[in-house]
């Protein structure tokens, strides 16, 4: 797979931008600030509709954009194995004055056609790689899950809709916990969130042990090429390992009283870890740190590998500054490891730091204040 | 800086941008609508607005607003009295009720259960459902709550408070939209218009 065309307007630091980009490799150099990062977001919010940045949605529109037009449109045209594709999201600013509530409202479009939200992740297939994905295995549990979430929305359709059930019930379930940690309902008024909150969690559990079970063996290719020798495993740990839906309503019974206790709902893939293991002891105990950082480059290259097998299709490979966060044999590592025939979007500070590398005859194109230029131009 | 503005439209402008649904932007054009209208246009709505208030009851049984007690629909003895539909508000029953195909009685619940907005079961007229039940004339229950998460939990809790009652209690059925094209349904609603299939 392949992006073809980026039309962005208002989206971030680009007012209006149509971007073709080339089949291969490409590497988009500028300063901090300019906007290198903002293109590769928008494709990885296209891809997954998730930013790669922290923050809310509404900063994804230009901040200094009128009020005529307060909103961000990205659009992509893609080239599969299946022909020609089409995903487009538009963000609009919420507006207070007409009564919408704050925040933002988001529509999809696929192929022209308006869809919901969770049918987005999977069409555009993409991979991104930040520095914070880097110490993704020393980071909190959060981190692991947005991982794999957004590695198994892209193999499996129906996650996505599962996940947004799942959290839209575990809000409310957690707003009732409050009530009753503050004396004021009854405890009984829970099992309707209960049951309701069995499904969506027995899925979401389902699909990840799905995904890693097949994900095991890409994943030991991957930290192979990274590391060598060594036997890597990565092992899921679900907070709820319940296997039926009468078992898992018994377990949040049982956990109750604890859960008014503390106001939160302490049972559920919302509290999933992954625990990877090198010749089967814990990475974390055995690991050096930049042991660690490869570790977490191999979790890519793991998907993409999965991805590859499973649907047929090269995702659209999204660096991001990570060659900066690495040692110039890492860096290297890195880039010998990248599949070649994958499209792949290189953002880098300091171009020089990819002058050793396959990455120094790649086309390069100058980022400046939201303007992109070829660099030989 | 100085209002530019007498007090007496920036007050109303205010007041009007309380209500929902109405930002800043739309309260200064009704407030200079009406100063633009005749007095006693004004005046007309004021009074409306007064009164509303004082000729307004809640109807003892199915606990709707109403002009007497009890109201027009409770009152009405040609209506089927053993069937009972359940409705979160007042603008739901008015629906139900525009539509001509149901000539049962209601019970207005006055909202759902919500736990993000602090609205339990104990906050809705579910006791007073009860009590009309345990009178003995309901056969039926017919709870249409709306197809939200929220409207499902009070159903569920309707559901459940009346078990054992020898009553029927259904649910509105989900589905296809009238002159809707199937194409178009998003999945959940497809899933729920299959379960809620009917013979031919």
């Amino acid at each position: 797979m392949r992006v073809q065309t980026l039309d962005l307007t208002n989206f971030r630091n680009y007012r209006r931008l149509r971007l073709r980009l080339p089949a291969g490799r490409l590497v988009l150099i500028g300063g901090n600030g300019q906007g290198k990062t903002n293109l590769v977001d928008a494709i990885h919010i296209l891809a997954s509709g998730r930013s790669l940045r922290p923050g809310p949605e509404a900063a994804w529109v230009r901040f200094d954009a009128p009020a005529s037009e307060g909103f961000a449109r990205m659009r992509a045209e893609l080239a599969g194995t299946e022909g020609p594709a089409e995903v487009e999201m538009i963000v609009a600013r919420a507006r207070p004055e007409a009564g919408e509530a704050s925040g933002v409202r988001r529509r999809v479009r696929i192929g022209g056609a308006p869809r919901r939200l969770a049918d987005l992740p999977g069409r555009l297939l993409a991979i991104g790689f930040a520095p914070a994905d880097l110490g993704v295995w020393t980071g909190p549990p959060a981190g692991r899950r947005r991982w794999l979430d957004l590695a198994v929305a892209q193999l499996d359709r129906a996650y996505t809709a599962a996940l947004e059930t799942y959290e839209a019930v575990l809000t409310r379930r957690n707003a009732l916990l409050r009530r009753l940690q503050g004396g004021v309902g009854r405890p009984s008024e829970l099992g309707f969130w209960d049951e309701k909150l069995t499904e969506p969690a027995l899925a979401i559990t389902a699909a990840r042990a799905d995904y890693l079970a097949r994900a095991q063996a890409p994943l030991r290719a991957g930290f192979q090429a990274m590391q060598g020798g060594a036997r890597f495993d990565l092992d899921y740990c679900p907070a709820a390992a319940q296997p039926t839906a009468a078992a898992l309503l018994a377990a949040l019974r049982q956990r109750r009283d604890r859960d008014v206790q503390r106001g939160a709902s302490g049972l559920g893939p919302h509290r999933d870890d992954l625990a990877p293991l090198i010749d089967g002891r814990p990475l974390a105990h055995v690991g050096s740190r930049g042991q660690l950082r490869m570790a977490a480059l191999a979790l890519k290259l793991g998907q993409y590998q999965l991805a590859l097998e499973a649907l047929g299709e090269r995702a659209v490979l999204l660096l991001d500054d990570v060659a900066a966060e690495l040692d110039a044999q890492r860096r290297r590592l890195l880039i010998d490891q990248l599949p070649p025939q994958a499209q792949t979007i290189v953002t880098a500070a300091d171009a020089s730091l990819l002058d050793d590398s396959a990455l120094a005859a790649a086309p390069r194109f100058h980022v400046a204040d939201g303007r992109i230029e070829p660099a030989d131009a | 800086m100085a209002d530019p503005l007498p007090r007496a439209v920036t007050r109303l402008i205010d007041e009007l941008a309380r209500l929902p649904t109405i930002g800043p932007k739309t309260a200064q054009r009704l407030a200079f609508f009406l100063l633009r209208a005749s007095s006693s246009q004004a005046q007309t709505l004021g009074r409306a607005v007064a009164s509303l208030h004082d000729g307004i009851v809640t109807c003892g049984q199915c606990r709707n607003y109403a002009d007497a007690e009890p109201c027009t629909i409770c009152a009405d003895g040609e209506r089927n009295a053993a069937l009972l539909c359940v409705v979160e508000d007042p603008l739901d029953l008015a629906a139900i009720e525009n539509s001509g195909g149901f000539a049962g009685r209601y019970h207005v619940l006055h909202g759902a259960i919500s736990p993000l907005e602090g609205i339990g079961p104990d906050d809705l007229t579910i006791d007073l459902l009860l009590e009309r039940v345990a009178r003995g004339a309901v056969g039926e229950v017919i709870v249409a709550t709306n197809a939200t998460i929220e409207g499902d939990a009070t159903a569920m809790e309707i559901g459940q408070r009346l078990r054992g009652q020898p009553v029927r209690v259904t649910r509105l059925a989900r589905g296809l939209a009238t002159g809707g094209d199937i194409e178009y349904v998003d999945a959940a609603t497809i899933a729920q218009a299959l379960e809620g299939r009917r013979e031919l």
